[in-house]
């Protein structure tokens, strides 16, 4: 938007006839008088055409012109004639010329004072470039003088001079610094910072792809920053003439207004596909035409696209504030003002000359402004996003912290269902054991009692419960040790019961002698261990309570892997074995069918001397330890 | 303790003996088996309570206690440890009808020189008071493989604040009879396998307990002193 009001400005101010040269000074030995004349130069010879056969044309600076000669290409002289009544070396007189459209060459008199570079295709291009010199006094000459301008221009370039100033060398360079300023100085600082804007919003667009409208502003200010050069080129390089620069500038112009537009619409959110491809097609057409039209195409159809292009971009610029009003978004509203106080500064800019009031241009200011405003407005939606990738961050963080939580929460949750899983699983094995040890004793009792028809003696009573009594006891001690395991080796499993029954034996001088072997070839189950140890429990108090043996062996034998075999033998009394199926022998019965449940059998033979109590278990294959070892036989006791 | 070992236990009854036992037929069964061994009932002292044995103990000091660990008004634990405290020879025999290892051994570490379970026939109860009776400490093979874990110092890291102190570790030679104990080996056996008397072997037992005492004392007063109970 900056462009196009400063070459709206240039349009209207190139155009528009102003008060020819100007005098400044009042004082003696001033020039005064000054009139202006065009002529087209015949020849290419340098040097002031003094001998005045050409057809002179009265004019008023500043001067285009194609008016005058439509189809002129090359040179065009002006003489400025003027009167200087005396000279006076103490104060100088100084010229100062806003501009010659394209290149040129200037005489005090006879002498040359500038000349540009090129005066030939490539142009050089002086047509914002104000110039300023100190007239020397040995040029000058009382009475008419003379300043030449010989212009290099073409017709559809508006060739000519703009406004002309001499005098005093004071008031005349305040005139020049202010041309300067405005026409130089502030399109610089326009240039660099529009370059740096440029630069920095291309990098976050790189880096951010999905924000389009920082890629579309950095574009726009790339156009910006090409269309500008031109005003401060002063030699048509790169191009290889004035036309091809022309055509560059217009394309750059309506890259300009295009991506102003398009930015525009990405930075409002509006939605606008089918405007958009209608401008595409336009400026796509526009660009075709820049490059390849005929130079004849040039005055008129293309540059007609100009004011066409700055029709669009303020409409784009009226319609934004609209937007921004239904939108109700703060960084909308602040581009919209901007766009509007550029607007009225533009305006502002346009009347002035219009009405050629002497007050400095506002536009390159407020383009600054408006520059400054979007960049706090796009730098300010910048932030809010990172803003949001914070909160984000720790919105994320909080989630994880609670999926943890419920995980936590789950694992716990699992790890009670396990263990209400194995507790409950420890009841059943509980009630197994109760039901084969206990229970099934406590049956068998129960049978018997029934069956004897008449009052048991104390004595069968008692050992019937000091069966149970014993079976409770293993019982509660396999329960209270949860890892109660198969013990390592088969004397680790012996070691309780003969510690204790060795202390027994003793007492009642009784003779032991124990036979287990120092490994397991195969593992029985902790079932089965805790069954021979019960059936030894059971066989040793036999011995110690009926028997009135003097010698008790106990020996355990693998004869096989697969089985293991309990021998206890004692030189006792014995006892009829058929007999005390019925009578004594509960707990051997009970012994009995607890062998049984885990594949087991239990064999007595009994004779006075002699009495021997064999149980066997066939082992499961199952998880083997040391069965290549050989069945050795430690004999612990003498 | 060197105590007459080739006195014959009959002949040497300490009396009197507290017996603290809340069941009456456990009580009269009690009293059918130190009679038994040739005590007279006017040299036994019954108390069915933890307070009533602290009142009979105020009054009469006793030679030999027989302690029921489930009383009604408390946990004979207690009473072990007062026990122990005011008299380090006493005889403290528990009587038990409950056998996890863990209260055996608490019994054990408050001061208790032996244990007995309750149902154990009399001829079983009957030998374990005589083992006492003789200065020595019944024991069994489970508890042996638990004082060797705790006392062994081979067992413990150094680093381990329940590493046992200078006091309460084992010599080679309990360690050795520990060992033989956990092997299943009886008291006697282990006397003529390592060539001492029964009575010694008896009396390297109770010195085992006693150091198990010693251990846990230690371990309660670091304990104490590291959670700033004492200074």
């Amino acid at each position: 938007m900056l462009g196009l009001l400063l070459l709206l400005l240039g349009l209207l101010g190139a155009a528009r006839a102003e008060a020819a040269a100007t005098l400044s000074g009042t004082t003696a030995c001033m020039p005064h008088t000054l009139q202006a004349y065009a002529a087209r130069a015949l020849t290419d010879s340098s040097g002031p055409p003094l001998d005045a056969d050409l057809p002179w044309t009265p004019v008023t600076l500043p001067d285009q012109w194609q008016h005058r000669w439509p189809t002129h290409d090359g040179a065009v002289w002006y003489r400025i004639d003027w009167q200087l009544d005396c000279i006076d070396p103490a104060t100088p007189i100084a010229l100062a010329l806003h501009s010659i459209v394209l290149a040129g060459e200037v005489y005090i008199n006879q002498d040359l004072i500038w000349r540009d570079q090129h005066l030939q295709e490539p142009l050089s291009r002086s047509w914002n470039l104000p110039r300023y010199t100190l007239l020397p006094a040995s040029a000058l000459h009382p009475g008419l003088n003379h300043i030449w301008v010989r212009v290099h221009g073409l017709a559809v370039q508006t060739p000519g001079i703009g406004r002309i100033r001499l005098g005093d060398p004071a008031v005349v360079h305040a005139w020049y610094e202010g041309l300067q300023w405005n026409t130089r100085t502030m399109v610089m600082v326009n240039l660099v910072v529009s370059c740096v804007l440029g630069v920095l919003f291309l990098c976050a667009w790189l880096l951010r792809r999905r924000h389009t409208e920082y890629g579309w502003y950095a574009f726009n200010c790339l156009c910006w920053v090409l269309f500008t050069t031109n005003m401060l080129a002063t030699e048509a390089w790169p191009f290889p003439d004035t036309m091809a620069m022309a055509r560059a500038n217009l394309m750059l112009f309506v890259l300009f207004c295009t991506s102003y537009c398009i930015f525009t619409w990405r930075f409002g959110g509006q939605h606008l596909p089918r405007l958009e491809r209608a401008l595409w097609t336009l400026t796509g057409v526009s660009c075709l035409l820049a490059i390849f039209a005929p130079n004849t195409w040039l005055p008129h159809q293309l540059f007609s696209l100009v004011p066409a292009y700055v029709l669009i971009a303020i409409a784009n610029t009226l319609q934004f504030p609209f937007h921004a009003w239904r939108t109700r978004k703060p960084m909308h509203g602040i581009y919209a003002a901007c766009l509007l106080l550029f607007m009225l500064a533009g305006l502002h800019d346009v009347v002035a000359l219009h009405l050629a009031w002497s007050l400095p241009p506002l536009t390159p200011y407020s383009a600054l402004l408006t520059m400054l405003a979007l960049s706090v407005v796009l730098c300010r939606e910048m932030a809010r996003t990172m803003q949001r990738i914070e909160n984000f961050n720790l919105e994320l963080s909080a989630t994880v912290t609670q999926a943890c939580d419920e995980l936590g929460d789950t694992l716990e949750r699992e790890h009670r269902l396990a263990l209400r899983h194995s507790r409950l699983e420890e009841r059943m094995q509980l009630s197994h054991d109760l039901h084969d040890s206990l229970g099934g004793s406590l049956v068998r009792s129960i049978a018997y009692v029934e069956q004897a028809g008449q009052p048991l003696p104390n004595a069968k009573v008692l050992s019937m419960l000091k069966l149970m009594r014993d079976d409770l006891r293993q019982l509660i001690d396999h329960s209270a040790n949860p890892g109660a395991e198969v013990p390592p080796t088969p004397g680790a499993w012996a070691a309780p019961l003969r510690h204790r029954f060795i202390g027994l034996f003793d007492a009642l001088d009784i003779e032991s002698d124990w036979l287990i072997p120092a490994h397991w070839q195969q593992r029985p189950s902790a079932l089965q261990c805790l069954g021979l140890t019960r059936v030894t429990e059971e066989a040793l108090t036999n011995v110690l309570k009926h028997s009135s043996a003097t010698q008790v062996q106990v020996q355990l034998l693998q004869p096989t892997p697969q089985t293991l075999l309990l021998r206890v033998r004692d030189n006792g009394v014995g006892f009829d074995v058929p007999g005390m199926q019925h009578s004594l022998g509960v707990g051997m019965r009970s012994m009995r069918a607890r062998l049984e449940r885990f594949h087991g059998s239990l064999q007595i033979q009994s004779a006075p001397g002699a009495t021997v109590l064999e149980a066997t278990v066939q082992l499961q294959a199952g998880p083997v330890s040391a069965a290549a070892q050989p069945l050795s036989v430690d004999r612990l006791s003498q | 303790m060197s105590l007459i070992p080739h006195l014959a236990p009959e002949l040497l009854l300490p009396a009197p003996v507290l017996i603290v036992e809340d069941d009456p037929l456990i009580r009269q069964r009690l009293l059918g088996i130190l009679t038994h061994l040739g005590y007279q009932a006017d040299a036994l002292l019954f108390a069915e309570t933890l307070a009533q044995a602290r009142s009979v103990v105020q009054d009469t000091p006793i030679a030999l206690a027989l302690v029921d660990l489930g009383l009604p008004d408390g946990n004979g634990i207690d009473l072990i440890t007062e026990l122990r405290n005011s008299d380090p020879a006493l005889g403290i025999l528990v009587i038990s009808a409950w056998s996890t290892e863990d209260i055996l051994l608490g019994a054990l570490r408050a001061g208790a020189t032996g244990y007995v379970l309750k149902e154990r026939d009399d001829l079983e109860v009957s030998l374990s008071i005589r083992s006492v009776l003789r200065g020595g400490a019944p024991i069994d093979p489970f508890i042996a493989r638990r004082i060797i874990a705790e006392l062994q110092p081979a067992a413990s890291t150094p680093a381990n604040p329940a590493a046992p102190v200078e006091d309460a570790k084992l010599s080679s030679r309990e360690s050795q009879i520990l060992g033989l104990v956990a092997e299943g080996l009886a008291n006697r056996e282990i006397a003529e396998q390592l060539f001492l008397s029964r009575y010694t072997v008896e009396c390297h037992i109770k010195h085992i307990y006693r150091k198990l005492a010693v251990s846990s004392r230690v371990r309660a007063v670091k304990e104490a002193r590291s959670r700033g109970l004492l200074n």
